[in-house]
Parts: C-alpha cells; sequence; structure tokens
C-alpha cells in the first residue's frame, strides 16, 4: 500500500512506517533466542526486538514490535533489518547517532534514537559486549 | 481524498461562488461610495446582511461585518468589556471553548480581568446552574459557545440566557458551530452578541458576523478603528464579494438545513456504527444532544501520531499532540477527563453538505484497518488481549 506522505516524515522513517516487513512478536521453536525492549516514560513509547541467532551468533530471524510515534516504529524495524543475517556481536556496537543518521531523525525526535541504542545495549548486555 | 473535516472549514457552495464572482469581476466598487458603482455593491452588502439576519431570526441593523468569528469574538469580548468600563470586572466562560475566546480571555486577565473557567461534565455540557453560580455583582460577560466544536456537544444555550437577562448579565455566545447547523432563533433568546462564520457552512473564508442587539441594546467599543463603517462598530472597506457570498450561504442554509442535518445525521450514525466493529473505543460529548455533523471518537491502544499518519488519504482532525499548535493532546477532550494518552488517540469526523456514503463506508474502513494494524503492531495491546 503506498500512500502520500503528507505529513512529511523523512523518506527512510515514512517507508519503514507504512510497511515494515519484520514486524511481530517472535515464536519460540526451541532455537536461542534474545529479547530486550526499552522505552521513553516521558511519551509511553516502546519497542521491542526479539532475535533468533544460530550456533555461530548469527542472526537468523529479527523481529520488533512497537507502541508510539512512526518514527519509534520506523527505528524498530530498522533495527530488526540491520540485525537480520549479521553476528549479533557486530550489530550490537550500534548507536543512536547511526540511528539517527540512517532514519534522517530530526532533533525532535532525537530521544526515539536513544529509545533505539538502548534496545541494542540491552542486547550487548546479553551477549556479552 | 476523503473530507471528513468540515467542522474545520468546508468547500465553497458552488451557488455561493455564482453570486460572488460579478462582485470580483466588475461589480467592483466600494460599497461606501457613492456613484454607480458604490450603491449597488451597497445594496449587495444590505441584502446579504438581511439574509444572514433571518437565518437567526435578528434584523438587519443588529449584524456587523468582521473578518471572521476570531475577530468577533474578540469584539464581542473587548469591545463589551471596554464599553463598560468596570473597574474590576469579571468574566465567565469555560475551558472548552474556541481558543479565540481563551486567549482573548487570558490576555484580559494580563490586564486585571478576573476570569472564572468553568469545568464541562464528561460529555462536555456546561450546566446552566454552574454559570449562574459562578456570576458575582462583577461579572460584565459571559462566554459561550453554543456548540461545541471539537465533540458536537449542544449548550443549553436558551436556558442560560434568560437566567442571565433576569440578572442583568451580558451573554456572548460563540455560534460558529451552530449557525445553519440547528435553529437559532434571536427573538426569542436574549443573547446579546453572537459570532457568526460564513466558512464553517459552505460559505468564503475571510468573512463572519457579529450579532449586537438592539433591544435592550448591547454596547461594544470598536477594536478597529477607522471610517466608521459598521455603525461605528468596525472600520474598514467592506468586502462585497465576501459579505454576498456569506450573505448566500446563509439563504441556502435556511431552506436546507433541517434535510442538510438529516442526511448528515444518518451517515454520521452509520459511521459510528461501522467503527464499532473495532472493540475498545469510545465515543466522545453527548450522543443524545449533539449536532448532526461531527462525531468525536478515542481509540484504545493506539498512539495518536501514528493513527494520524496511518489515515493520508482522509482529511480530517486528530486529537493528537502533533497536530496540535501547543503541541499538547486536545485540551478539549483533556476537560472532559480523558487522558493525555486517549485525547490523543482521537479523530474528530465532521459531515458536510457533500458528504456522501461512499466517504462514509471509505474513511470507516481505512480507519478500521490502521487502528487494527496499529494494535496489531503494539506489544502492549497484544499483552492485554
Amino acid at each position: 500500500m503506498s500512500l502520500p506522505n503528507v505529513f512529511g516524515y523523512p523518506a527512510p522513517v515514512w517507508r519503514r512506517f507504512r510497511e515494515p516487513s519484520h514486524a511481530g512478536p517472535i515464536a519460540a521453536n526451541g532455537s536461542p533466542l534474545i529479547s530486550a525492549r526499552a522505552g521513553t516514560p516521558a511519551s509511553k513509547s516502546l519497542i521491542e526486538l526479539g532475535l533468533r541467532l544460530d550456533d555461530s551468533g548469527t542472526v537468523v530471524e529479527a523481529r520488533f514490535q512497537a507502541y508510539g510515534c512512526p518514527t519509534t516504529i520506523a527505528v524498530g524495524e530498522w533495527l530488526a533489518e540491520q540485525a537480520q543475517g549479521r553476528g549479533v556481536a557486530q550489530w550490537a556496537e550500534i548507536t543512536a547517532a547511526d540511528i539517527r543518521g540512517a532514519l534522517e531523525i530530526p532533533d525532535d525526535r532525537a530521544h526515539v534514537a536513544v529509545m533505539g541504542e538502548n534496545v541494542v545495549r540491552s542486547v550487548g548486555k546479553q551477549v556479552g559486549k | 481524498m476523503i473530507y471528513l473535516d468540515n467542522a474545520a472549514t468546508t468547500a465553497l457552495d458552488p451557488r455561493v461562488l455564482d453570486a460572488m464572482l460579478p462582485w470580483l469581476r466588475t461589480q467592483y466598487g466600494n460599497p461606501s461610495s457613492d456613484h454607480a458603482l458604490g450603491r449597488p455593491a451597497r445594496e449587495a452588502v444590505e441584502k446579504a446582511r438581511a439574509q444572514v439576519a433571518t437565518l437567526i431570526n435578528a434584523t438587519p441593523e443588529e449584524i456587523i461585518w468582521t473578518s471572521g468569528a476570531t475577530e468577533a469574538n474578540n469584539l464581542a469580548i473587548k469591545g463589551a468589556l471596554e464599553f463598560r468600563a468596570l473597574k474590576n470586572p469579571h468574566i465567565v466562560t469555560s475551558r472548552i471553548e474556541h481558543r479565540s475566546v481563551l486567549d482573548t480571555c487570558r490576555y484580559l486577565e494580563t490586564r486585571g480581568v478576573r476570569v472564572t473557567y468553568l469545568k464541562p461534565d464528561s460529555l462536555g455540557r456546561i450546566a446552566p446552574a454552574d454559570v449562574l453560580a459562578a456570576a458575582v455583582p462583577d461579572t460584565a460577560l459571559v462566554s459561550l459557545m453554543w456548540v461545541q466544536n471539537e465533540i458536537g456537544t449542544i449548550n443549553e444555550v436558551e436556558q442560560i440566557a434568560s437566567a442571565l437577562r433576569e440578572r442583568g448579565i451580558l451573554f456572548h455566545v460563540d455560534a460558529v458551530q451552530a449557525a445553519g447547523k440547528i435553529p437559532i432563533d434571536l427573538a426569542r433568546t436574549p443573547i446579546d452578541l453572537l459570532t457568526l462564520s460564513a466558512h464553517k457552512l459552505h460559505g468564503p473564508k475571510g468573512i463572519g458576523a457579529l450579532f449586537v442587539r438592539k433591544k435592550p441594546r448591547a454596547r461594544v467599543a470598536p477594536q478597529m478603528h477607522g471610517s466608521g463603517h459598521e455603525l461605528g462598530m468596525r472600520a474598514g472597506t467592506l468586502p462585497t464579494h465576501q459579505i454576498v457570498g456569506m450573505g448566500e450561504a446563509y439563504r441556502i442554509a435556511r431552506s436546507e438545513m433541517m434535510a442538510d442535518a438529516d442526511r448528515t445525521g444518518g451517515l454520521r450514525e452509520e459511521l459510528w456504527e461501522r467503527l464499532q466493529q473495532l472493540p475498545k473505543i469510545h465515543r466522545n460529548g453527548d450522543p443524545h444532544n449533539s449536532v448532526s455533523h461531527i462525531l468525536s471518537v478515542s481509540f484504545e491502544g493506539v498512539e495518536g501520531e501514528s493513527l494520524r499518519a496511518m489515515l493520508p488519504g482522509v482529511a480530517l482532525s486528530s486529537g493528537s499532540a502533533c497536530s496540535s499548535a501547543t503541541r499538547e493532546p486536545s485540551y478539549v477532550l483533556r476537560a472532559l477527563g480523558r487522558d493525555d494518552e486517549l485525547a490523543g488517540a482521537s479523530l474528530r469526523f465532521s459531515l458536510g453538505r457533500f458528504t456522501d456514503e461512499a466517504h462514509i463506508r471509505g474513511a470507516a474502513t481505512q480507519v478500521v484497518e490502521a487502528v487494527e494494524r496499529l494494535r496489531q503492531l503494539s506489544p502492549l495491546w497484544q499483552r492485554a488481549a
């Protein structure tokens, strides 16, 4: 469904908000899973991320769920995109600046990128980074 | 594009446009000029004044042209206070008035005026007893809207007007969402000052009017000074084409108001019925005493900005912070007791003369899809389910 970006969101945000391909909970099937969540109490936004790893630590499936503004949803989708097929240790080096740069997030939404970094850090702690 | 934002503004009725065009093309005389081009313009202005007066059962001499409702509200409130020149004046209004009333009152507070902001009940009604209880000997003016513009609730202004008249307190009513939507009879309802707009009922933008009662005479000091137009209450060259447009819009409204209301009322109920396939939604306002063209709904489990962004094909008003100039969720819905989250996740659908069943079906389908999609995406909703 392609609809006009009448509210002027950055194109990378709008695309991922409109057509997320990694949305939904990750199913438990016995293989190792990592899940992490982060929120912003001020706006009650929330991102939850689920990663399925293979034995070498590569992400074979990434899913996200989110409650919040379009930028929040786009950050969840972008983090899942970046994780898919990548070594989790390397992915866990993503920072808020990386997120802002990739999604062209403006200053007034910088807190959403920080929320994204908090999700990444939470995963990083779990994998020993 | 499905247009369901008729409480914000309406499409110009083609009949209104036709009435306006001659006054833009060849009949450009100044209505104040006494010559062959000025005199027809003056006649057109006075015909329109009579058309506006007729809709509200007033006399033409009681209609003062303004640039719109914001100016009319300013003229009514500031003008009435200035004319009376009380030492320690007091105003009664409500928390859910239009910004042009609230901000005028807040400005007056900086000048020493005391203002009581009445709290509505959960349906958006201002209790007449609360109005009377708030009035004190220094009360110079009560200002309330007839129809609340976000939720459509109709205030009991007839009852309030009679009670205030008995006490000799001036009563101003913002009737922008009422005029042409519900019957207004100022010969029977003792309102002193009444604000009107053209563009909310398929007339042009940039023109409005203030009704100023003749008997007993309500007085306002001019807020715009110049050449003494409009009985000395509002100076400025009269925009003939816009005034003619407002007159025509009011003439049409008088003959078609009841049919329009029946039709939009039916469509609104169809929209509400279709939306109710979604669980956990809330209708705002008084369903038993509201205008037929406004439906306000709050949706649990979705974030307001995302809800708005999911609906680029439907023009409507959102309660979300990002859609307001103040970056806060709707102050009206919060005053009714909705929390910030639910106030933000609210949509106002407002119907007009050109809304049809296809618009309603299309909008309902898009809103249902948007809410379901956002709820599926939300971990909070999934856990609560």
